[in-house]
């Protein structure tokens, strides 16, 4: 599973698929201040981030790679 | 020809006839966008179905025109009076290579250097107008690249990335600003933009946008991509290009310069008014040209309208987000993203609190540094027709356009089906000889009671003749509907016509076409066509004046070409009017004399509506010099011949000084033709209706001779009168019934009456008339032949021929 759901808290494993978008709104859309780990995450499809910036969602790990962080953190530490 | 290639065929006559009607359309209201989306629709089709076939002229050009409609489209270019004559001189030539192919299924080749020619005018008109708009922005000598607006993300560039990327510029390292808006649908094509854009050779910095304000979390589509990407890139251009080449319209580059990324934030000393902006308040709006500011102002003048109508709470409510959404995108397409989040501030507090008090405050705020100053703008009121700042002679040539108005708007395409024209002239055989076949029942039903005896049988054959009766009557009616066509399928060339005309002839003339939903049948409309084009220019040519006459004479300086249509019964109407000079009887009759066409004790008997009509005499033309328009005496009475052909009349009126009128009648359908029949010598002809006036019975003592040849008169007329026996070289001499009185039928032919002798009148019966053929074709006398219910068959007369 790219992304594991715990009851408040979400982890982002490898590369979070498209089809992985869907599941994780409806989750966020249940949650308060969900807790998003992306420390393991090595590529995110839009889809997902589209979801994150959208839920204003608070990442309490930011990824590993580089890269991939500078891009997220423009998106979703604003 | 393929199949293709006909379908290809009818549909670009079609399209192009379109353009020139929309373009027509677009210079009555200038810079319409309903107006110009459907133009580029048209040609975009039209690009896009000439590019199924090897016509590399034509899709070129025609592609070079939708490039700079795009261009007037999305406003980078002005609309101007050469622009529509660009697109139909483009149109025109894309017209005869279409005649061309459908003569000989091909084009000849040496089409290449005017159609490079044609694509370059076209793009002539592009690029000047970016030149014009490049001038306007105070540019930078240095780098071309500052004509372009500067990215406003730039700003919030970290500074530590703008220093490194400004050290590799200055060691002469490429360097570009890049903005790729994914498809909103990409996702479901397998795009993942963000994968795309982490793989961007020389990649130094990025950052992610939404294209809009985040929708409630229950409302969103993650699958529909509502982001931007910004980056900015050390690689060459072509490196940037090939990494996305598969998305060119989404990706915009922009070359960075080294003074841009020394002073992104607008603190600079050298003058970049646009740059100020960022760091200023709440929309930056400097770098619009005149034009953009005025549609924000438009458009936020109406949020506020929105926003100020009264609603219930979740009215309101949906308002809100619609006034937020719009306004977040003009912020965005602005690239102030600062604005851009206040919008979003004030929508979420109006939205908490129901009142649009937030929202309008925002407005007020904007729209102070939206509105244009009626001081600062360089030339007030020309936004319309902008081209007129830069050049004087085209605002005069925009004068002297026609101005043309649609009084009807044309309705939606509707669904339809395309076929062609033989098989539904079969369908119309078919059922009239259904029609006459099923007249020969009554006949049987009659046998059948008379002969044999059987009156139930007989009933019975009659009930049923009335069911088939009905439906027969029903079909016809129905194929007649199919082959009827609205006029507006030829007016709709006029108003091109009239433009080109007036233009080359330095007249102002306003075409006024009423009517244009009056539809006749499909034949009759077709062989409207060259008449009224004919009529059209004689009208322009001769009938209106030039400006300056009209004004010596006190009439409005443009004239009025007022073209209608209506139905009368079972007649078409239509009526070209023009205010122009009219016909002078003098004229007429001197001209007339001088040609040989009338004697002089002809000409002083002829009244002065009598003395106009003689326009339409073969040879006439007062013109005193040939012009390419009209004048080389093959004019009205082809007009008139033309007419005549499908069973019209003309009529024509004249005031001098006022103006002149042209009735053409006209029958709906050509398919049944009304006839009186005659009887003489036992024999019985067919006499169409159109030209019967009366029918009378004349005693023979009544009839005298005046040159050797009788007459009578009715009703204080002069009538001739003509033996129909005698006529037809039957040597018979005409019967009279019991009281000896003459049976006589009168006609009108032209002008005149004639009284027709003929031995009884019958009943008058609609009929089908049908062409003689083969051997029988040249037979003058006899207009056609019709089937008759009992079997028999009618002979049609050509009364001019007989007569």
């Amino acid at each position: 599973m790219p992304i594991e759901y715990r009851k408040n808290q979400v982890q982002f494993r490898d590369i979070a698929t498209v089809e992985e978008a869907e599941q994780l709104l409806g989750w966020l859309q249940n949650r308060k201040s969900p807790r998003i780990d992306l420390s393991q995450c090595t590529h995110m499809h839009p889809a997902n981030l589209q979801v994150l910036m959208a839920a204003k969602a608070k990442i309490t790990t930011w990824p590993a790679d580089e890269g991939l962080r500078a891009w997220l953190q423009s998106a979703l530490s604003a | 020809m393929s199949p293709l290639l006909a379908q290809f065929q009818a549909e670009a006559s079609e399209v192009l006839e379109g353009i020139a009607l929309k373009l027509m359309q677009l210079e009555k209201q200038p810079g319409d966008p309903s107006l110009m989306n459907e133009l580029f629709r048209l040609v975009h089709t039209l690009k896009g179905n000439s590019g199924l076939f090897d016509f590399p002229e034509m899709t070129k050009v025609l592609h070079a025109a939708e490039d700079l409609m795009d261009s007037v489209r999305t406003g980078a270019t002005s609309q101007s009076q050469n622009f529509t004559d660009q697109i139909l001189d483009a149109m025109d030539f894309v017209g005869e290579l279409c005649r061309e192919i459908e003569a000989h299924g091909a084009y000849a080749p040496n089409h290449t250097a005017k159609s490079a020619q044609l694509a370059q005018a076209l793009r002539a008109l592009i690029s000047t107008d970016d030149e014009a708009d490049s001038n306007a922005t105070p540019a930078n000598s240095e780098a071309d690249s500052l004509a372009n607006p500067i990215p406003a993300e730039l700003a919030h560039v970290p500074r530590a990335v703008l220093d490194a990327a400004r050290l590799q510029v200055a060691e002469g390292a490429p360097c570009f600003w890049l903005t790729y808006k994914p498809d909103e649908a990409c996702f479901f094509q397998g795009d993942d933009p963000l994968f795309r854009v982490r793989q961007t050779p020389g990649h130094l910095w990025g950052k992610i946008v939404p294209t809009a304000p985040w929708p409630d979390l229950s409302a969103l589509d993650p699958f529909h991509c509502a982001l931007a990407f910004h980056s900015i890139a050390l690689a060459p251009l072509e490196e940037l290009a090939e990494h996305f080449q598969y998305m060119p319209d989404q990706v915009e580059f922009l070359a960075l310069s080294e003074a841009w990324l020394a002073h992104p934030e607008g603190q600079s000393i050298t003058p970049q008014p646009g740059l100020e902006l960022y760091s200023t308040s709440q929309v930056q709006t400097e770098g619009l040209s005149l034009e953009n500011s005025q549609y924000l102002a438009q458009l936020f003048h109406s949020q506020r309208q929105i926003l100020n109508l009264a609603g219930d709470a979740d009215t309101q409510r949906k308002r809100f987000q619609a006034v937020a959404d719009v306004l977040s995108k003009c912020c965005q397409s602005l690239g102030d993203t600062r604005a851009q989040s206040r919008v979003v501030e004030a929508c979420d507090e109006a939205l908490s609190s129901g009142s649009a008090a937030p929202l309008l405050a925002w407005l007020n705020d904007a729209n102070a540094i939206v509105v244009p100053k009626a001081g600062e703008a360089p030339t007030p009121g020309v936004v319309e027709s902008s081209p007129s700042e830069t050049s004087p002679l085209k605002a005069q040539d925009r004068s002297e356009e026609p101005s043309i108005v649609t009084a009807t708007t044309a309705s939606g395409p509707a669904k339809s089906l395309k076929v062609d024209q033989a098989k539904i002239d079969r369908l119309m055989n078919l059922i009239g000889e259904l029609v006459v076949s099923k007249n020969a029942i009554p006949y049987l039903a009659q046998r059948a009671e008379n002969q044999f005896g059987v009156r139930e049988l007989s009933r019975e054959i009659k009930t049923q003749y009335s069911v088939i009766n009905r439906i027969a009557e029903e079909m016809q009616d129905a194929i007649m509907q199919i082959r009827m066509l609205p006029v507006s399928f030829i007016f709709q060339r006029f108003p091109r016509l009239v433009r080109d005309i007036s233009r080359k002839l330095g007249k102002e003339v306003s075409l006024v076409l009423v009517g244009e939903d009056t539809e006749a049948d499909k034949n009759i409309i077709e062989s409207l066509a060259d008449p009224l084009i004919h009529i059209i220019r004689n009208s322009l040519d001769h009938g209106l004046e030039t400006p300056e006459v009209r004004k010596a004479q006190g009439k409005a300086a443009s004239g009025t070409l007022t073209i209608s249509a209506t139905q009368e019964a079972d007649r078409v109407l239509i009526e070209i009017t023009d205010d122009g000079k009219g016909i002078n009887p003098e004229v007429i009759k001197r001209k007339a004399y001088e040609k040989g066409l009338v004697d002089e004790e002809a000409l002083a008997r002829l009244t002065d509506l009598d003395a106009i009509q003689l326009i339409f005499a073969a040879g006439f033309s007062t013109a005193e010099t040939v012009s390419d328009l009209s004048g080389r005496g093959v004019g009205m009475d082809v007009v008139r011949s033309a007419v005549e052909r499908v069973n019209g009349t003309i009529q024509l009126e004249s005031e001098v000084g006022k103006g002149t009128r042209l009735r053409i009648s006209l029958p709906l359908s050509m398919a049944v033709t009304q006839v009186m029949i005659v009887e003489s010598d036992s024999q019985i002809f067919g006499i169409p209706m159109d030209h019967v006036v009366e029918t009378v019975r004349i005693p023979r003592a009544a009839i005298r001779t005046i040159k050797h040849s009788p007459t009578t008169i009715l009703r204080g007329r002069v009538v001739p009168l003509k033996s129909l026996n005698g006529l037809l070289q039957i040597a018979a001499a005409p019967k009279a019934n019991e009281q000896d009185e003459l049976a006589v039928l009168v006609v009108r032919l032209g002008t005149g009456v004639v009284g027709l002798i003929v031995d009884d009148f019958c009943e008058t019966v609609d009929v089908i008339q049908k062409p003689l053929l083969g051997i029988l074709s040249g037979l003058n006398v006899y207009s056609g032949s019709a089937l008759m219910g009992d079997g028999s068959v009618l002979m049609v007369l050509n009364l001019k021929e007989v007569i």
